[in-house]
Parts: structure tokens; C-alpha cells; sequence
């Protein structure tokens, strides 16, 4: 047997990995009713060890969702509201002069929020672009450097952000190398009358029923282990990085749209983006490697907000979803998969 | 049935492979068939090949199954490839190219399944795309071969066709025909035609037109000097008309008679016609013949010189407008069949 074959998952293995996740994502769909595609993104966002950007208008829950998720994962989380005239250092944390039992005062460090396992920034973008900015250093590297000092953030790390269409009034549109740090971005949908239905007859006042940990830390660590070991077959592969290549107007296999609204495509992130939350999705599916199929699932969030749109997108309507299904459909191994 | 993913990429090889040879072999053989077909069909037309001869023109057409054989292994998948269609196929779980490349059997139920379900949906050989133009090309062969071709079509195409031939051979009748022509003029004629038409069943046509026009040149030129004979004649006709003395005019009505003799142009004249002329001839010496006479043998004469003409006109040999011209030359109205001539006579119109 060799290595590579002795480290593929086995079927006990898959399994053990898929059920614990599963009831995780269980207790999402309970959280937020008739969004399982929202919810198991999210959580394939998390397992993945990416950040995830949800946008959608208010009132559809994505708060309540991202609470859930720290609640069922048992981690630690905190929620910062994003507003104008938050500071940088109101999310890293910064220096405070104390005297301490000798009477001896000096600056110590207190943690800001980004001090955490689990980070809702709600409404990112209605911080304005320096505030965003800090939390740069944390997304990419997962740690944070004030006056030259440079602390680790607690593993896992992972940033959930809400965001408004950038249409609303008093929004600061994210910039790219921002936004190019997010593992996912998801719309978050409206609901159905069926769902608002359900809401009205079974929660008191909107609330959503109270979570206990369905996971510890040795099993989220057992989770991310099994991700890790998830194959990934040369010829998925190589289909990861036609598709990213095929986002760029200039590359031979860029289908028509894509040529004619997109202005920059999806960088190397993107495709190391998909290869990663594809492990996940491939385990959450009961799967020790990844498919076609993980990748047409995940390709969408993963890359729609890495394209940056031609002014003709938005004269057009176009949007990134359609651009990113565009380049799926002109795949042959994607485009039958929808 | 157990399917090992050895076996489904067999499968899936050979498929692709029978689809592709299929795909390259109808429109390879139809059109290399066709174009030995056109080949056999132009050989019979052209160069008058036997079928037996121009079907063998049609065997460079077995090779075009063979070039298809060889396009088409270069478009059989690899075995990675293979897996990946499957696997896509299959629904993209990923199971096939995950063993295809570990070669792990731990999840083998999963691949069998996703097996079964890809060589469901297998690539079909279209054999209507072999038996279309294959089709249309075996026919379009069978008739190249099999049809009757017309015969002008089937051999050489004639060089010298026959209606050149028959247009101076007419010619030549209708010359013997209105004059009566030297005999050794008219061997060295007939002989020239015959060599023309030698010439042509031979399959020279060069020759043979030269031949047909050294002969029709012959032929024109007997016929002008026919007509410059008449020309002659008739001057002579004009002149015994024109002669007050009645010997003259017996003399210029001989030599008439003779110059029409000597071209040819006194052919079938009337027995009577002749024999008069002949006692006028002996007559001379002695009793003139009579203005009245003398008036109806050149009338005679001249119609029978319009009817020599005439028929060397009918067949064209000369311009049909001269001869109202020649007839112009002389009115045998001139003749007075009263008038008597001694010395002192007048010529006519004279004072």
C-alpha cells in the first residue's frame, strides 16, 4: 500500500467526520429555517478554515446564524457591530496605562474583540475603509501586530461578516484585497411565505431555540483533520484551475460573458479557496475526496466576490453569480453538473 | 455485474474509439470513394477504360477505413482521462479518479456504483453518420461503373465528326453531279476522300482535316473555273448574238458549245442538242444555219449552261448572286429571226 493510499480516509473514518458535522449543520437548519444551501455553506466556509462574507438585507437572520454556529461548535465568539466611527484599535485592542500591586504603572495590552474564536463582524462595511483595513493581518495571517508587537489569534480563527448591498445609504464598499480574503461570499436569500409561516407559528418573538454544543474542541480538531486528509485527484485539480484561469477576460477557455463584463479575474487564492472548501463539502457529503460535484458546489461563493466586474456588468445586470456559472457551464467536467 | 474500474475504462476506450472511427471513417470514405468513383466514371468517359479496368481505380477507397482507424486511436482517451469522464459522468463524486490515480480499493462500492451509472450513459455510435455518405458513395460508385455511357461519350472523342466528312462528300456529288469532270480530276477527287475518310476511322484527326480541306479547296476551285468557263461561253453566246454576219455567229455559237464542252458544262446535254451541233459544226465550212436556227441552239445552249450553274450554285460551290449576273450578259431577245445580213449590214443598235 502505498502512502498516498494509506492516508486516503476510510469509510469509518468519513463517516465519524461526516456525522459530527452533520449535526452541526442540523442545528443551523434549525437556527435558520428554509436556508439549507445558506447554512451549509457557511458551515463548509468554517470547516474550511475560511472567513465567510454574508450579505443580504437586515432582518433575515444572518446574525442569528452566526451565533448559532459558535454555540453548536462550542467556540468562542464575539460580535462587533460595525460603525462609522469605530477605530482600528476598537478591534484590535491596544495599550492602557495601569499600576499594578507595586505601584508600578505601565502600558498593558488589553485584547480587543479579535481576540476570539468565532468574530461577527455585523455590517463590516459600514465601517469606513481604515477600520476595515484592521482586520486585514488577522484574516490572512490570524494574528495581530499593535506597536510593533505581534500576537497570535486563538486557533481556530474565523471571521463571519455581515454586510448591506453596498447600494444602502452609508455603506464603504470592501476593497478587493479585503474581499479576497474571504474563504466564501454568500447572498443571503429572502425567505418564502412557507418559511415566514413556520417562523410566525413556532418562535415567540422571532427568537431562535438555544443551542448546546454539539461539538468539543477535540472533535472540531478530529473534523479539521479529516479535511485535511480529504484527496484531492490531480484531474479535479486540474479542472480547479482551468475554471479560476477561465474567470480572466485574456484567457483562451474565458467563455463570451466573461470576456465581455469581467475586468480582472479570481486570483490563485480563488483556486486554493475552492481546493480547500471542497475538502470540506466533499467530507460533509460522506466523501474521502473531492468530486466535480464539490467543486461546482462550492466554485459560486468561492469566486463571485473575487471578479471584479467591467461598468457593461452593471449596465447590463450581470451579475458575479451569473459570471462564475458562465465559466462552470463552459467547463466540461462542471457543465453538467447543474 | 461487478464492474472494475479497470473494465469501465476498457469500456469507455473502446466506445470512444468506436465513436470516433465512426465519426472520421463516413465522411473519409464517402468522399475518398467519391472521388475514385469520379475517377472510374472519367476514365470510361474519357479514355474509354472497360468497368472491369476502371473498378480498380476505386481501391485506393479501402484505404480510407484505415486512415479513419488511425485518426481515431489518437482521439481514445488515455486512462486518466477515461476516469474522469466516467467520473463526470457519474456525477462528478470524485470516487473514479480517486481510485484511477490511488489505486485504493477501501471505497470500491461507491466507485462500482458510480461506475454503473457512467457506463449508462456511454457515447452511441452513430452509425448514420458512416451510413450516410458511405451510402451516398457506394451508389454514386455503382453508377459510375454500371451505367451505359452514350456512345460518343465512351472512347476518344471524335476528332472529326461526321458531318464534316458528309458536308464535302456532298459537295464532291453535286460537283460530279453538274459538270461532267476530267476523269483523272475526279479519281485524284474520290481518292482524296477516301483518305480522308481513312484518315478518320484511324483517329487522325489533323490529318483528316487537312485531307477534307485540301479536298474542298479542290473542289471550289473545279467549280470556279466551271465558272469562269460559263462566264466564257456566255460571252461567246453574246458575241454570236451580237454578230450582223450569220457565219460569225455560227463560229461564235461553236466555240461556245465547245468551251461549255471543254469545262465539263455540256454535261447530259440533249442527244438532239448535240447532234445539231455537230451538223452546224460541218456546216460551217458549207450553208450557214439560219438566224432562227442559230437563235434556238444558243437558247438551248445557255439553258443548258443555267443548268449546270445552277446546280453548282444549289450546292454552294459558287455564289449563287452571280448567276443573275451571268445571265445578264446575254438577251437572246437580241436575235431578230428576219434579219439577213449581207456586207452592209449594221451592228445591231448601230446607226
Amino acid at each position: 500500500m502505498t502512502t498516498a493510499q494509506a492516508s486516503l480516509l476510510s469509510p469509518a473514518e468519513v463517516e465519524r467526520a461526516q456525522a459530527s458535522a452533520k449535526a452541526v449543520l442540523d442545528g443551523l437548519d434549525r437556527t435558520l429555517i428554509g436556508q439549507s444551501a445558506l447554512t451549509r455553506s457557511v458551515l463548509v466556509g468554517c470547516l474550511a478554515r475560511g472567513h465567510v462574507l454574508l450579505e443580504g438585507l437586515p432582518g433575515l437572520g444572518k446574525t442569528e446564524l452566526v451565533k448559532g454556529l459558535a454555540a453548536l461548535v462550542g467556540l468562542r465568539f464575539r460580535r462587533l457591530q460595525f460603525t462609522p466611527d469605530l477605530m482600528p484599535g476598537d478591534i484590535t485592542g491596544g495599550h492602557v496605562l495601569e499600576t499594578d500591586s507595586r505601584g508600578e504603572r505601565r502600558f498593558v495590552f488589553h485584547e480587543g474583540p479579535v481576540f476570539t474564536n468565532v468574530l461577527l463582524a455585523d455590517e463590516i462595511n459600514r465601517a469606513s475603509p481604515k477600520t476595515q483595513s484592521a482586520l486585514l493581518e488577522a484574516m490572512a495571517e490570524r494574528r495581530v501586530t499593535v506597536l510593533g508587537e505581534t500576537r497570535a489569534l486563538p486557533s481556530p480563527f474565523f471571521v463571519l461578516a455581515t454586510q448591506n448591498p453596498i447600494e444602502l445609504e452609508g455603506t464603504y464598499p470592501l476593497p478587493e484585497a479585503q474581499l479576497d480574503r474571504f474563504l466564501f461570499k454568500v447572498e443571503v436569500p429572502p425567505v418564502s411565505s412557507e418559511t415566514l409561516e413556520t417562523i410566525l407559528t413556532t418562535r415567540r418573538a422571532g427568537r431562535p431555540p438555544e443551542h448546546t454544543a454539539v461539538l468539543d474542541e477535540e472533535r472540531l480538531s478530529a473534523i479539521y483533520a479529516a479535511i485535511e486528509r480529504v484527496h484531492l485527484a490531480p484531474a479535479v485539480a486540474n479542472a480547479i484551475a482551468r475554471l479560476v484561469a477561465a474567470t480572466h477576460p485574456g484567457a483562451s477557455g474565458a467563455p463570451d460573458k466573461v470576456k465581455q463584463y469581467v475586468r480582472h479575474g479570481a486570483s490563485p487564492r480563488g483556486a486554493i479557496a475552492i481546493g480547500e472548501a471542497a475538502r470540506a463539502h466533499a467530507l460533509l457529503a460522506g466523501k474521502p475526496a473531492v468530486g466535480f460535484q464539490d467543486v461546482h458546489a462550492v466554485a459560486v461563493p468561492a469566486l463571485v466576490h473575487r471578479l471584479v466586474l467591467d461598468y457593461r456588468a452593471r449596465l447590463d445586470g450581470v451579475r458575479g453569480t451569473d459570471l462564475v456559472r458562465a465559466v462552470l457551464a463552459s467547463l466540461p467536467e462542471t457543465a453538467e453538473l447543474g | 455485474m461487478a464492474v472494475t474500474l479497470d473494465q469501465g475504462v476498457s469500456a469507455l476506450r473502446r466506445r470512444t474509439f468506436g465513436v470516433a472511427w465512426v465519426r472520421r471513417a463516413g465522411p473519409l470514405c464517402g468522399w475518398t470513394l467519391g472521388g475514385c468513383a469520379a475517377a472510374a466514371l472519367l476514365a470510361r468517359g474519357g479514355l474509354g477504360w472497360e468497368r472491369p479496368q476502371a473498378a480498380w481505380l476505386l481501391a485506393p477507397a479501402l484505404l480510407a477505413p484505415i486512415a479513419a482507424l488511425v485518426l481515431a486511436r489518437r482521439e481514445r482517451p488515455s486512462a486518466a482521462q477515461a476516469a474522469t469522464w466516467l467520473d463526470v459522468r457519474s456525477g462528478g463524486s470524485g470516487f473514479v479518479v480517486t481510485e484511477q490515480e490511488l489505486g485504493s480499493t477501501a471505497w470500491s462500492p461507491r466507485t462500482e456504483v458510480a461506475l454503473q451509472a457512467a457506463l449508462a450513459r456511454l457515447p452511441r455510435v452513430q452509425l448514420s453518420a458512416l451510413a450516410r455518405p458511405l451510402g451516398l458513395a457506394l451508389a454514386f460508385a455503382a453508377l459510375a461503373l454500371w451505367i451505359e455511357l452514350p456512345r460518343e461519350v465512351v472512347g476518344p472523342p471524335p476528332a472529326v465528326s461526321a458531318a464534316a466528312l458528309e458536308r464535302v462528300e456532298e459537295r464532291l456529288e453535286t460537283l460530279q453531279d453538274a459538270l461532267a469532270l476530267d476523269p483523272e480530276l475526279e479519281r485524284e477527287l474520290e481518292e482524296r476522300l477516301e483518305a480522308a475518310k481513312a484518315d478518320s476511322e484511324a483517329g487522325h484527326p489533323e490529318s483528316t482535316y487537312e485531307a477534307l480541306d485540301q479536298l474542298d479547296e479542290r473542289i471550289e476551285q473545279a467549280a470556279q473555273e466551271a465558272e469562269l468557263a460559263a462566264q466564257q461561253a456566255l460571252a461567246q453566246l453574246g458575241s454570236a448574238a451580237n454578230e450582223a454576219q450569220l457565219a460569225k455567229a455560227q463560229q461564235a455559237l461553236q466555240d461556245a458549245a465547245q468551251t461549255m464542252g471543254a469545262a465539263g458544262l455540256a454535261k447530259d446535254l440533249p442527244e438532239e442538242l448535240e447532234r445539231e451541233l455537230a451538223q452546224a459544226a460541218q456546216s460551217l465550212a458549207g450553208e450557214p444555219l439560219s438566224s432562227a436556227e442559230l437563235a434556238r441552239l444558243a437558247q438551248e445552249l445557255k439553258g443548258a449552261l443555267d443548268g449546270r450553274m445552277g446546280k453548282l450554285a444549289g450546292g454552294r460551290l459558287i455564289d449563287p448572286s452571280k448567276l443573275g449576273k451571268l445571265g445578264e450578259k446575254l438577251s437572246l431577245e437580241d436575235f431578230d429571226d428576219e434579219h439577213e445580213c449581207d456586207e452592209e449590214c449594221k451592228q445591231p443598235g448601230g446607226t
